[in-house]
């Protein structure tokens, strides 16, 4: 292929920019090897024929072509003016301080790029570099908007700005899950995650292009029905029911769970997609709040039961609208604090990046479920039995959590007490790689979107899990722990493309079903490995 | 003269551009978290592992504790050995870490002189001072000096020719990431000439220091510009000290703003407190994105955006 | 046609209803709607349809509540009930594997395929 890919290549018409070859992807071992030779399939040119497809094998937003050339250079013009706003306190007041930074500082050295799971498993493609995409907005800035720019390109790095260019910038600003890891090898403190976050902000906020999952069917639906499931309240509220019926019938004990307890000490915020995709979780917490006689209550407010905020990866001006309602049904409910469900992008929105947005009394305090789960499991109110968790265990850790919060040794401490099988991935903890859903990606599967995440995105963590279960028999089931939801869905993806339920028996779940899992009180597991149950009463 | 006027004149660029670089950084408005674990201020029994204050059951109520001496244990290597670096890429540490330390002792070496050309004028100038400080000031002239500019050409002449020869470091090149680099070069390697060749005692540095804090008095009947080594030495290294501030050289420095104000910036918003404050001000800027679902008029302020709902399509 | 077959839309947007009924009316059957669950359930009791689009995100009574109601009474359990919802993909699986209800006869996503929703209610109604 081609390995004089240049920044400014992008502007030059192509009718894929980009293409992975079979057998160009990082190699699988056993016994995945006939995956090694399987590459994204095409996209339908029916379906795909008013669109801009030109990067590279797959689309994430759908960007409609313009009509004409006037449309083109209308959007360009649109474009331009976005990136302006991009550096003014005006409109970018959040990052303009961390963007400026990361514009000016960068060497140009590639240290990122090894660093990033992305450019790695994709048989080492140019433009998923994590400076590529930040060296092309550089480039443009330079050029358009600085005084002098047109000659100082010739000399500081030259692009020409066309439609073809920002069509494919945007599509770009998709191939990246924002982990993050680029700007922790970074030696001067480039975040070249930021710089993509940047980009899909102009154009969201400017230009109105984002992807339908994150947008319309995110944060749009979020703040208008509820939820960004579609579930309103009523829906929300009726789904738990079923399943607080029946956690009795699956363990043996009987919970209750409580809806909108004003002065409550808890207002627990689940991601609601938990609530329909993994109910056990949210029983699963249920269980372990009620056995420690906490004073807790979920809210059955409009956006007040969902804790995503899509806006976190796109869009400033709606995330901060979710953060607001967030924090303002907590301060209606009167609880003392927060705790954030199993849901690492949920958790930096409102713990750590809505602490510049939130004064007076919606500033109220925040907590990860991580650390509310240690002090129970250190408290000694609930009893347990690790050997109910006597099968292998590995922990995934989710960027937001981990590499963007600090919160690393909480959940560990509670897997070393309750599973005896637990074992670390390589690298873990803040070196950790994303599970490829990061940033939306686990939600986002139009066209053939998810096939790119499966081969591409995902396939340094189903090489890492793969690896932390070295040496176990095939034949015995093994738990990949993810604390997030997010993470869980591209998990439960992996398991389902590459058949690794089947060839190595793969599961995974979340933290709390562990727990209860080894919680001496329940008659009957909590975890089961397809039919059979993780242990016998 | 010549010399000494272009010096002068390209301090004052120096000064100039460093102020404005940090000034325009100390009055952005304060900006959201992003920070990025681990984050080095955190006591060593969490930086160890990338932990954070989030760890604790109710972190809001106790006192942040922070460790001034587990930063420092971290950014000093860091400074002076780019170990960052030696981590992630070896190969490129094995010219940037030598490139890097030579311009760290040629730095020492302009502070050694300056206190050098003091030393001369506390003593009774014109006559020549003896005794034990000024001997050990020779003496670690001659040390910073030599091998800062030995270590200085290796690594320039292996950054130029890494950055040349490697396909994904030459991709990304532009002609001014060779400039850069050749600039810094044609100051190692000129000193040096000027050093082996006519001054290896660096006598002449001494002089040029001394020159630039009398305004051109001449330290032992030195004058500038005596050998053409010495004289585009002079010239280059005043030039650059002009030129770094204004490009991303200027990380040189500017790492403080990415590390303290970005990567570990992790100071709470308490109510009533400062972070507070400087929030309450950014809610109240109006801004002006074009997207319908924004839904800004240039009169809303962020405060009112934010607790509105979007525009239904 | 003498005796057309009754089908209940039950939706709390308009257009839902109105486009439903159109497309349903077209095909000969004669249709009832309700803007929520409670709306819904007065209309079964006041004869019975022989289908029904279930909404699921309603005001007063959802969706979800109302199939559990139906599905749990011997009356009206025998009725299919087509899940026609813009919740995401996953409440599909999650209805279809309650202990508490069997799965939804249909279930069509939001936007509706009108060919996927016709082809459904002529299978279940012949």
């Amino acid at each position: 292929m081609n390995n004089q890919m240049k920044p400014s290549n992008l502007s030059k018409p192509s009718d894929c920019l980009c293409h992975i070859e079979p057998g160009e992807l990082s190699p699988l071992p056993a016994p995945y090897e006939d995956f090694n030779q399987v590459t994204i399939p095409p996209l339908n040119p029916e379906k795909v024929k008013h669109l801009e497809t030109s990067l590279d094998d797959t689309i994430a937003i759908g960007i409609p072509k313009p009509a004409n050339k006037e449309e083109e250079e209308a959007l360009v013009l649109r474009f331009l003016s976005g990136l302006k706003k991009l550096f003014e306190k005006e409109n970018n007041w959040t990052f303009l301080q961390p963007l400026m930074l990361s514009m000016e500082h960068c060497a140009k050295c590639q240290t990122c790029s090894n660093a990033c799971p992305v450019y790695e498993m994709s048989g080492r493609k140019d433009i998923y570099r994590p400076m590529f995409r930040a060296e092309v907005l550089r480039r443009i800035y330079k050029k358009y908007l600085k005084p002098g720019g047109k000659i100082t390109a010739k000399l500081t790095g030259d692009i020409d700005l066309n439609w073809t260019t920002i069509a494919r910038l945007a599509e770009l600003s998709y191939r990246c899950t924002l982990c993050r890891r680029c700007a922790t090898v970074c030696p001067i403190g480039v975040d070249n995650g930021l710089i993509t976050h940047e980009i899909r902000k102009l154009f969201s906020q400017e230009m109105g292009i984002a992807p339908k999952e994150l947008h319309d069917k995110g944060t749009v639906q979020h703040l208008r029905v509820g939820s960004s499931t579609g579930m309103n309240p009523l829906a929300a509220k009726d789904s738990v029911e079923f399943i607080q019926e029946e956690m009795e019938e699956i363990t043996g004990y009987k919970v209750e769970i409580p809806w909108d307890v004003e002065g409550a000490d808890i207002l627990l915020i689940h991601n609601a997609g938990e609530m329909l995709a993994w109910p056990e979780n949210v029983g699963a917490f249920a269980t372990i709040f009620q056995a420690a006689g906490l004073s807790w209550t979920l809210s059955s407010e409009a956006v007040g039961y969902d804790a995503v905020n899509y806006g976190l990866w796109y869009d400033d001006v709606q995330f901060s609208r979710v953060a607001v309602r967030h924090a303002d049904i907590a301060r209606r409910l009167k609880v003392k604090k927060i705790v954030m469900g199993e849901c690492g992008h949920a958790h930096k929105a409102l713990t750590v990046i809505a602490d510049r947005l939130l004064t007076g009394d919606l500033n109220l305090p925040r907590e990860s479920a991580m650390v509310t789960l240690e002090e129970i499991v250190r408290s000694g109110k609930l009893q347990f039995d690790p050997l109910r968790n006597d099968f292998p265990v590995t922990l995934h850790d989710p960027c937001n959590m981990v590499r963007s919060m600090g919160i690393v040794e909480p959940q560990r401490r509670i897997l070393r007490k309750i599973a005896p099988g637990f074992r670390e991935m390589t690298p873990h903890g803040v070196e950790n790689y994303c599970c490829g859903g990061g940033s939306g990606f686990a939600i986002m599967s139009g066209y053939n979107f998810a096939q790119w995440r499966n081969l591409v995105g995902s396939r340094k963590k189903f090489l890492q899990i793969l690896n932390a279960f070295e040496g176990e028999p095939r034949e015995a089931p093994k738990y990949v722990c993810a604390p997030c939801s997010n993470c869980k869905g591209a998990i439960r993806d992996i398991i389902n493309y590459y058949h690794a339920e089947e060839r190595s028996r793969l599961y995974y779940g979340g933290l709390v079903e562990l727990i209860v899992n080894a919680m001496v009180d329940m008659k009957k597991p909590m975890i089961r490995f397809g039919d059979e149950p993780s242990w016998r009463s | 003269m010549g010399f000494y006027l272009l010096s002068y004149l390209c301090i004052f660029v120096f000064i100039l551009a460093t102020a404005y670089r940090i000034y325009r950084q100390i009055t952005l408005p304060i900006h959201v978290r992003w920070e990025l674990y681990p984050v080095q201020h955190e006591t060593a029994a969490r930086a160890a592992y990338g932990g954070s204050y989030l760890e604790e059951v109710n972190w809001w109520e106790k006192t942040h504790k922070r460790s001034l001496f587990n930063e420092l244990r971290y950014m000093l290597p860091e400074i002076l050995f780019i170990r960052g670096l030696w981590k992630e890429n070896r190969s490129l540490w094995r010219i940037s870490f030598p490139f890097h330390f030579g311009l760290y002792l040629m730095i020492a070496t302009s502070g050694l002189l300056v206190v050098h050309a003091l030393v001369i004028l506390g003593s009774d100038y014109p006559a020549a001072p003896g005794g034990t400080i000024k001997s050990l000031l020779d003496g670690l002239i001659v040390v910073t000096g030599w091998t800062g500019l030995v270590l200085g050409n290796i690594g320039s002449l292996g950054l130029l020719s890494k950055r040349w020869t490697e396909p994904e470091l030459r991709n990304y090149s532009s002609f001014s990431d060779y400039f850069n680099i050749l600039f810094i070069f044609l100051f190692f390697v000129s000193a040096l000439a000027a050093a082996v060749f006519t001054d290896p005692l660096l006598v002449g540095a001494k002089a040029y220091a001394f020159g630039l804090l009398t305004g051109g008095l001449p330290l032992n009947g030195y004058a500038p510009g005596q050998s053409i080594a010495g004289g585009v030495a002079i010239v280059s290294a005043s030039l650059l000290a002009a030129y770094i501030p204004l490009t991303h050289m200027s990380h040189m420095f500017m790492k403080y703003f990415l590390y303290h104000k970005v990567k570990w910036d992790d100071a709470q918003n308490r109510r009533g407190g400062r972070i507070e404050a400087a929030i309450m001000e950014n809610l109240e800027l109006k801004p002006t994105w074009r997207a319908n679902h924004v839904d800004a008029d240039g009169r809303k302020s962020w405060r009112d955006i934010a607790s509105s709902a979007p525009k239904e399509k | 046609m003498p005796n057309p077959k009754r089908i209940l839309i039950v939706d709390d947007e308009p257009d839902i209803r109105t486009y439903l009924s159109t497309l349903l009316g077209d095909q000969g059957y004669e249709t009832l709607q309700a803007k929520d669950g409670e709306e819904a359930m007065q209309k079964v009791q006041a004869g019975p349809p022989d289908l029904i689009t279930l909404d699921i995100s309603m005001p007063e009574k959802s969706g979800i509540r109302f199939f559990r109601e139906m599905k749990t009474d011997d009356r009206w359990k025998h009725i299919p009930i087509i899940i026609v919802t813009g919740v995401s993909e996953d409440f599909k699986k999650f209805i279809s594997s309650r202990h508490q209800v069997p799965a939804p006869e249909g279930f069509v996503s939001k936007p509706i395929n009108q060919e996927e929703i016709m082809n459904l209610v002529h299978s279940l109604i012949k």
